[in-house]
């Protein structure tokens, strides 16, 4: 775990926003702004009057999105060209790229987590609104950065991630609203919400979970293009 | 030692073709050719980081695509760029990879940093180019390896420590079990260490072979350029015309005598490089080959 961490802490480096390429830049520039917004205006209502309790609250809800992105933007999903020297296995080195994405994916999700749990604790409200926050939270964590050679693939995974961060950060500043204002599910809301989870998230989360695959396969071996079992990636 | 037979790569424009070099034990082979000429795609495929897309590359009797732990562990690679973590002091990094190598002997690391001049403490982060690759250079000594690949670490080392190094590559190979592979644009290490030459142009090799089979087959000719003019035109590859005498890279032939008048001594790689370079240059302008 400390390897894990330290590894975590070497890649997070701002020189990768050089890899920002594509619509990821403006995309960082939108999630810094929608959240800044939602901290300091009124667009998230909250049952405190201090100031105080409006940041710690919309920030709960916001920062876990925020954090996710400038995690996964800045740390490259390939482990460190040094590695690839070291003498591993491809099998090893497969556990050493899965071990390290599950870990981010795990430091994630504790933040979006940590984050749910204080906005529950502080502005109280139904359960299932945090757990609809959560899952929200878990879609972005699984996100990794996009491979720099223009394919299809990589312009769908753009696609992809370029409208499912709006759409989450939209929807989680809905769900907290409803749970600040104590309101009870109206039966519209629930068909919408698991029509929308049902027809349109969870698909694309199952796509978008092969690419994920795809690319830790690829991962194994240093810029090749092949996965473990010798195919082309 | 090393095997490479008809290794081709392919990386975007570029092309790698039909390498085949063989290099035993005991001996240090230089890697030349101009800048773009293949040089560290070469390294890489030798090191394992590529994989040819056709041809053998062979380390040690073995194959990445089966051996590739038992290679990488008799390997120490210094490469041109960053590979350590920055925000670990050196000892540290040592530790962190070190663990991965079974020769991995963390005291020698220690005399080596002490021996060039670093302190273990510094994180490798905030030490200076030269410093790094000296580093670099210690870690994979510290790993005992059978095989040092190394791309152009003499670049920014300063002139003391240069000395240093080729004394230390010296003393690697010394025992005949080991050797060394050495890209470089300080041809006179190449010709001063170096007992095999594999010289690179345009992702091609244009020559790959022992050093004395280099000096023999080529010879600079120095002299009057009508004299020079005289040799067989095929045999010449590019001459160089001044104000008081010519000069031409011509091959060499076992048999073949110079007129009495004329100079002829066996090239160094620099002056291989830059007729070479001249030879492409007429040839792309589609004029002869002699330059004014």
């Amino acid at each position: 775990m400390k390897k894990l961490f330290t590894e975590y802490w070497q890649e997070f480096d701002v020189q990768y926003i050089k890899n920002m390429y594509g619509a990821e830049l403006p995309l960082l520039y939108f999630v810094i702004y929608w959240s800044w917004s939602l901290v300091f205006g009124n667009a998230a209502g909250t049952d405190t009057t201090s100031v105080t309790g409006k940041i710690i609250l919309a920030a709960a809800v916001i920062f876990p999105t925020v954090f996710s992105f400038i995690s996964y933007t800045l740390h490259p999903i390939a482990l460190s060209k040094q590695m690839y020297l070291c003498p591993l296995g491809s099998q090893e080195r497969q556990k050493l790229v899965m071990d390290k994405y599950l870990f981010r994916v795990g430091l994630h999700m504790t933040v979006c987590i940590a984050g749910t749990v204080l906005a529950a604790f502080m502005a109280r409200g139904a359960l299932y609104w945090y757990l609809l926050i959560l899952w929200n939270g878990f879609i972005i964590s699984i996100f990794i950065p996009s491979e720099q050679e223009k394919t299809d693939s990589r312009t769908k995974e753009l696609i992809y991630k370029n409208i499912m961060i709006p759409v989450v950060l939209i929807l989680n500043a809905v769900y907290f609203e409803n749970a600040l204002n104590k309101e009870n599910i109206q039966i519209v809301y629930v068909v919408l919400i698991a029509g929308f989870i049902g027809l349109v998230q969870l698909p694309l989360f199952i796509w978008y979970a092969g690419r994920v695959k795809s690319h830790i396969r690829s991962a194994v071996f240093y810029k090749t293009g092949i996965d473990v079992s010798g195919r082309a990636v | 030692m090393i095997q490479l037979e008809n290794v081709c790569k392919k990386l975007g424009t570029f092309e790698l073709k039909d390498i085949s070099v063989s290099l035993p034990a005991g001996y240090i082979c230089g890697i030349a050719g101009r800048n773009g000429a293949g040089k560290t795609t070469l390294l890489h495929l030798l090191s394992g980081l590529y994989r040819p897309d056709s041809g053998a590359v062979m380390i040690f009797d073995s194959r990445y695509d089966t051996q590739e732990k038992q290679i990488h562990d008799s390997l120490g690679v210094v490469l041109n760029e960053d590979l350590m973590m920055k925000h670990l002091n050196l000892e540290k990094n040592g530790d962190y990879f070190g663990t991965y190598y079974s020769g991995y002997q963390k005291e020698q690391l220690l005399s080596y940093l002490k021996q060039f001049g670093l302190e273990k403490n510094r994180k490798f982060g905030k030490l200076s180019k030269g410093e790094k690759l000296k580093y670099q250079f210690a870690f994979a000594l510290s790993c005992n390896p059978k095989l040092l690949i190394l791309d152009e670490p003499t670049a920014n080392f300063d002139v003391e420590f240069r000395k240093d190094f080729l004394k230390l590559l010296q003393e690697f190979i010394a025992d005949g079990q080991k050797s060394v592979v050495l890209a470089t644009h300080l041809m006179e290490d190449i010709d001063r260490l170096a007992d095999y030459l594999i010289y690179l142009e345009d992702g091609r090799s244009i020559f790959a072979g022992q050093m004395e089979d280099f000096r023999e087959q080529y010879r600079i000719v120095s002299g009057e350029a009508y004299k020079i003019k005289l040799l067989d035109r095929e045999d010449i590859i590019a001459m160089e015309q001044k104000k008081y005498g010519a000069k031409a890279l011509v091959r060499h032939h076992g048999y073949q005598h110079y007129d009495a008048e004329l100079t002829a001594t066996a090239p160094t790689v620099e002056e291989f490089m830059y007729f070479l370079s001249k030879a492409k240059t007429a040839e792309r302008r589609n004029y002869e080959k002699v330059i004014h």
